[in-house]
Protein backbone atom coordinates (compact mmCIF):
# COMPACT_ATOMS: atom_id res chain seq x y z
CA UNK A 1 0.00 0.00 0.00
CA UNK A 2 1.15 3.71 -0.72
CA UNK A 3 0.83 6.46 1.89
CA UNK A 4 1.17 10.05 1.56
CA UNK A 5 2.32 11.52 4.68
CA UNK A 6 2.90 15.44 5.74
CA UNK A 7 6.75 15.95 7.16
CA UNK A 8 8.54 18.56 8.14
CA UNK A 9 11.43 19.57 5.83
CA UNK A 10 13.91 19.56 8.71
CA UNK A 11 12.74 16.01 10.00
CA UNK A 12 12.87 14.68 7.00
CA UNK A 13 16.33 16.29 5.71
CA UNK A 14 17.28 14.44 8.73
CA UNK A 15 16.22 11.41 7.97
CA UNK A 16 17.36 11.46 4.72
CA UNK A 17 20.85 12.22 6.17
CA UNK A 18 21.29 9.75 8.59
CA UNK A 19 19.32 7.07 6.38
CA UNK A 20 22.26 7.51 3.66
CA UNK A 21 25.00 7.60 6.21
CA UNK A 22 23.67 3.82 7.32
CA UNK A 23 23.47 2.83 3.66
CA UNK A 24 19.42 1.95 4.53
CA UNK A 25 16.54 3.38 2.16
CA UNK A 26 14.01 5.86 3.95
CA UNK A 27 10.70 2.86 3.21
CA UNK A 28 12.80 0.49 5.03
CA UNK A 29 13.50 2.62 7.97
CA UNK A 30 9.96 3.80 8.10
CA UNK A 31 8.43 -0.02 8.01
CA UNK A 32 10.82 -0.95 10.84
CA UNK A 33 10.09 2.69 12.85
CA UNK A 34 6.04 1.21 12.24
CA UNK A 35 6.83 -1.65 13.30
CA UNK A 36 8.16 -1.16 16.51
CA UNK A 37 5.73 1.26 17.45
CA UNK A 38 2.88 -1.18 16.93
CA UNK A 39 5.75 -3.88 18.89
CA UNK A 40 5.97 -6.01 15.87
CA UNK A 41 8.86 -7.17 13.98
CA UNK A 42 12.44 -6.65 14.64
CA UNK A 43 13.50 -3.37 16.41
CA UNK A 44 15.51 -1.06 14.68
CA UNK A 45 18.70 -1.59 16.32
CA UNK A 46 20.61 -4.54 16.99
CA UNK A 47 19.19 -5.84 21.08
CA UNK A 48 22.81 -7.04 22.04
CA UNK A 49 24.50 -5.11 24.51
CA UNK A 50 27.23 -1.68 23.91
CA UNK A 51 29.45 -4.70 25.46
CA UNK A 52 28.58 -7.51 23.17
CA UNK A 53 28.38 -4.97 20.23
CA UNK A 54 32.45 -3.62 21.26
CA UNK A 55 33.67 -7.01 21.50
CA UNK A 56 32.28 -8.04 18.12
CA UNK A 57 33.50 -5.06 16.19
CA UNK A 58 36.84 -5.44 18.28
CA UNK A 59 37.02 -9.22 17.10
CA UNK A 60 36.36 -8.06 13.20
CA UNK A 61 39.20 -5.30 13.33
CA UNK A 62 41.33 -7.98 14.46
CA UNK A 63 40.44 -10.56 11.81
CA UNK A 64 41.03 -7.64 9.04
CA UNK A 65 44.15 -6.59 11.18
CA UNK A 66 45.54 -10.02 10.33
CA UNK A 67 46.28 -9.47 6.47
CA UNK A 68 47.22 -5.71 6.95
CA UNK A 69 50.78 -4.81 5.46
CA UNK A 70 53.45 -3.53 7.88
CA UNK A 71 53.46 0.39 7.96
CA UNK A 72 52.31 3.01 10.25
CA UNK A 73 49.13 2.33 12.45
CA UNK A 74 46.05 3.46 11.76
CA UNK A 75 45.81 6.21 14.22
CA UNK A 76 49.27 7.40 12.92
CA UNK A 77 47.65 7.49 9.54
CA UNK A 78 44.55 9.47 10.80
CA UNK A 79 47.38 12.02 12.42
CA UNK A 80 49.08 12.60 9.54
CA UNK A 81 45.85 13.35 8.00
CA UNK A 82 45.39 16.12 10.39
CA UNK A 83 48.81 17.22 10.16
CA UNK A 84 49.25 20.85 11.47
CA UNK A 85 51.89 23.37 9.70
CA UNK A 86 51.97 26.33 12.26
CA UNK A 87 53.30 24.98 15.73
CA UNK A 88 51.91 23.96 18.72
CA UNK B 1 24.67 11.08 32.57
CA UNK B 2 26.12 13.09 29.76
CA UNK B 3 27.07 11.72 26.62
CA UNK B 4 30.98 11.70 25.66
CA UNK B 5 32.21 12.57 22.06
CA UNK B 6 34.77 10.10 21.48
CA UNK B 7 37.11 11.19 18.88
CA UNK B 8 38.32 9.12 15.41
CA UNK B 9 41.73 8.78 16.84
CA UNK B 10 40.41 6.51 19.91
CA UNK B 11 37.95 4.42 17.56
CA UNK B 12 40.72 4.02 15.24
CA UNK B 13 43.84 3.19 17.76
CA UNK B 14 41.54 0.93 19.24
CA UNK B 15 40.87 -0.96 16.02
CA UNK B 16 44.36 -1.10 15.37
CA UNK B 17 46.11 -3.87 17.69
CA UNK B 18 49.47 -2.80 16.68
CA UNK B 19 49.16 0.59 17.70
CA UNK B 20 50.70 1.69 21.20
CA UNK B 21 47.70 3.22 22.08
CA UNK B 22 45.44 -0.18 20.96
CA UNK B 23 45.10 -1.61 24.56
CA UNK B 24 44.55 2.03 26.39
CA UNK B 25 41.57 2.84 23.93
CA UNK B 26 40.06 -0.49 24.62
CA UNK B 27 40.29 0.21 27.78
CA UNK B 28 38.57 2.91 28.03
CA UNK B 29 35.93 1.79 25.20
CA UNK B 30 35.31 -1.21 27.52
CA UNK B 31 34.82 0.90 30.71
CA UNK B 32 32.18 3.49 28.85
CA UNK B 33 30.35 0.39 27.50
CA UNK B 34 30.21 -1.09 31.19
CA UNK B 35 28.61 1.59 32.77
CA UNK B 36 26.11 2.18 29.40
CA UNK B 37 27.44 5.79 28.86
CA UNK B 38 26.05 7.32 25.17
CA UNK B 39 28.46 7.91 22.59
CA UNK B 40 27.90 11.35 20.53
CA UNK B 41 29.13 11.31 16.79
CA UNK B 42 29.81 14.00 14.42
CA UNK B 43 28.73 12.69 10.88
CA UNK B 44 31.75 12.98 9.59
CA UNK B 45 33.50 10.91 12.26
CA UNK B 46 32.75 7.69 10.38
CA UNK B 47 34.36 9.07 7.44
CA UNK B 48 37.93 9.82 9.09
CA UNK B 49 37.34 6.37 10.77
CA UNK B 50 36.88 4.36 7.58
CA UNK B 51 39.29 6.00 5.50
CA UNK B 52 42.56 5.82 7.95
CA UNK B 53 41.23 1.87 8.27
CA UNK B 54 41.33 1.18 4.50
CA UNK B 55 44.82 3.25 4.31
CA UNK B 56 45.97 1.25 7.37
CA UNK B 57 44.99 -2.18 6.01
CA UNK B 58 45.27 -1.24 2.09
CA UNK B 59 41.43 -2.51 1.98
CA UNK B 60 38.26 -0.29 1.50
CA UNK B 61 36.05 -2.30 2.30
CA UNK B 62 37.36 -3.92 5.28
CA UNK B 63 37.03 0.05 6.49
CA UNK B 64 33.91 0.86 5.47
CA UNK B 65 32.55 -1.81 6.97
CA UNK B 66 33.97 -1.16 10.44
CA UNK B 67 33.00 2.01 9.96
CA UNK B 68 29.40 1.25 8.85
CA UNK B 69 29.09 -1.19 12.10
CA UNK B 70 30.00 1.79 14.01
CA UNK B 71 27.27 3.59 13.19
CA UNK B 72 24.64 0.79 14.13
CA UNK B 73 26.07 0.60 17.73
CA UNK B 74 23.98 1.06 20.11
CA UNK B 75 24.97 3.55 22.36
CA UNK B 76 26.18 5.52 19.59
CA UNK B 77 24.31 8.70 18.08
CA UNK B 78 25.68 10.35 15.33
CA UNK B 79 24.77 13.70 14.89
CA UNK B 80 24.40 15.45 10.80
CA UNK B 81 26.43 18.77 10.25
CA UNK B 82 23.11 21.00 10.24
CA UNK B 83 23.84 24.77 9.84
CA UNK B 84 23.63 25.28 14.03
CA UNK B 85 26.34 22.78 14.57
CA UNK B 86 29.09 24.12 11.61
CA UNK B 87 27.97 27.86 13.10
CA UNK B 88 29.04 26.87 16.49
CA UNK B 89 32.06 25.38 15.17
CA UNK B 90 33.34 27.95 12.84
CA UNK B 91 32.64 30.02 16.46
CA UNK B 92 34.59 27.72 18.70
CA UNK B 93 36.81 26.54 16.27
CA UNK B 94 38.34 30.83 15.63
CA UNK B 95 38.31 31.20 19.27
CA UNK B 96 40.41 28.34 20.09
CA UNK B 97 42.52 28.32 16.36
CA UNK B 98 41.17 24.50 16.39
CA UNK B 99 41.29 22.71 12.72
CA UNK B 100 37.87 22.52 10.98
CA UNK B 101 37.69 19.10 11.69
CA UNK B 102 38.04 19.48 15.69
CA UNK B 103 36.17 22.27 15.57
CA UNK B 104 33.30 20.06 14.71
CA UNK B 105 33.79 17.67 17.34
CA UNK B 106 34.36 20.82 20.01
CA UNK B 107 31.04 22.15 18.42
CA UNK B 108 29.17 18.92 19.09
CA UNK B 109 30.59 18.85 23.05
CA UNK B 110 29.05 21.56 23.31
CA UNK B 111 26.09 20.84 21.78
CA UNK B 112 25.42 17.60 24.07
CA UNK B 113 27.20 19.21 27.11
CA UNK B 114 28.92 16.24 27.47
CA UNK B 115 33.35 15.87 27.37
CA UNK B 116 35.80 15.00 24.32
CA UNK B 117 37.69 11.83 24.39
CA UNK B 118 40.90 11.98 21.94
CA UNK B 119 44.04 11.18 21.61
CA UNK B 120 45.04 14.29 19.38
CA UNK B 121 47.29 16.57 21.66
CA UNK B 122 45.92 19.69 19.67
CA UNK B 123 42.43 18.98 20.84
CA UNK B 124 43.63 18.38 24.72
CA UNK B 125 45.41 21.65 24.64
CA UNK B 126 42.84 23.69 23.15
CA UNK B 127 39.03 22.26 23.13
CA UNK B 128 39.78 20.96 26.61
CA UNK B 129 39.81 17.88 25.69
CA UNK B 130 40.66 14.53 27.53
CA UNK B 131 42.86 11.15 26.52
CA UNK B 132 41.58 8.22 27.17
CA UNK B 133 43.87 7.69 30.35
CA UNK B 134 42.73 10.71 31.68
CA UNK B 135 39.66 9.68 31.97
CA UNK B 136 40.06 6.17 33.04
CA UNK B 137 42.30 8.08 35.84
CA UNK B 138 39.43 10.51 36.61
CA UNK B 139 36.45 7.76 36.55
CA UNK B 140 37.86 4.55 38.35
Amino acid sequence: MKATIDIPDELYRQVKVRSALVGRAIRDVTIELYQRWLGEGQPARATKSQQEWLQSWLAQADEYMTSAPPGPTARQILEEDRNRLEPR
Amino acid sequence: MTPLVVDASVWVAAADASDPFSGRSRAFLEAIANRGLQVALPAHAHVEVACALARRMRDGAAGRNLAARLLQAPAIEVYALDAALLEQAGLRGTNALLRAGDAIYAALTARVSGGLITWDQELVHRADASTPEMWLSENQ
